[in-house]
């Protein structure tokens, strides 16, 4: 464990940065291959939107478990509120994996 | 074969979920409101996938370090990491390595994955989910080169 001046408290052991620059690859891409629609399909207020599936996930004896959440993102957001929103789908995950 | 199966699901597979859903419940994993609990069965992981780059780049290794591994745990990914030292340059070591990723399908780290990930060499959909290869290489004479294999069910 380090502290950080940006980030607080890093636990090294969970800090590989996969899991978010997955999550923010999707949110680029505007897409999720495990819940891929029809683009237009999907409306959130209105507007067009896509399926992001994400939560926990824990792997062993060849069975995997997930827990998680489907999110439908508006595919218009501003890049700033894109990753506001991907902040918003990662922290809860991320404090429910440590509560 | 049937049969077969209903015996691996009763000896096997519904032990497993059980275990999982203890141990998963024990480290916190009370499900949200909204959440949605899925069990799969997969057959092949990041340590597999390690094996088999490591065998279809095709390079001359001197040593191989044992492969350490790391279940995927919450939002972290499945993790497999080996070092090995492999008598070649470095662009021949990188050449091999990307031509095990293109055989296992996974392209050429794209800018996003490179921003986050630095070292990533290569990455793509694999087992359901996604795989990151990450290549470090130290090289005089023989190449020391840690590779890394991150596969993400989400």
């Amino acid at each position: 464990m380090s502290h950080t001046r940006r980030c607080g408290w890093v636990d090294w052991v969970y800090a590989l940065p996969t899991a978010a620059a997955g999550l923010i690859a999707r949110m680029r891409a505007r897409s999720d291959p495990a819940l891929a629609l029809t683009p237009g399909l999907l409306l959130l207020s209105g507007q067009p939107a896509f399926a992001l599936r994400y939560g926990l996930t824990s792997g062993a004896l060849g069975v995997k478990v997930q827990l998680a959440q489907d999110y439908a993102v508006a595919r218009n957001l501003a890049p700033a509120d894109r990753w506001g929103a991907a902040l918003g789908i990662f922290m809860p995950a991320s404090v429910g994996l440590v509560q | 074969m049937v049969e077969a199966g209903a015996r691996t699901l009763r000896t096997g597979l519904l032990p497993a979920l059980m275990l999982l859903l203890a141990v998963a419940l024990a480290l916190g994993w009370w499900p949200r409101a909204g959440d949605a609990i899925r069990f799969t069965p997969f057959s092949r992981d990041a340590g597999d996938l390690q094996a088999q780059l490591v065998r279809d780049a095709g390079l001359p290794v001197i040593s191989a370090g044992r492969v350490r591994r790391m279940e995927a745990d919450g939002t972290q990914p499945d993790a497999a990491v080996q070092t090995l030292e492999i008598a070649a340059p470095a662009a021949v070591v990188r050449g091999g390595f990307a031509r095990a990723c293109a055989r296992a399908g996974l392209g050429a780290a794209d800018g996003g994955t490179l921003a986050a990930q630095p070292d990533a060499l290569c990455s793509g959909p694999w087992e359901g989910g996604s795989a990151t290869v990450e290549l470090v290489l130290d090289c005089a004479g023989s190449c020391r080169s840690q590779v890394s294999v991150h596969h993400l069910w989400f």
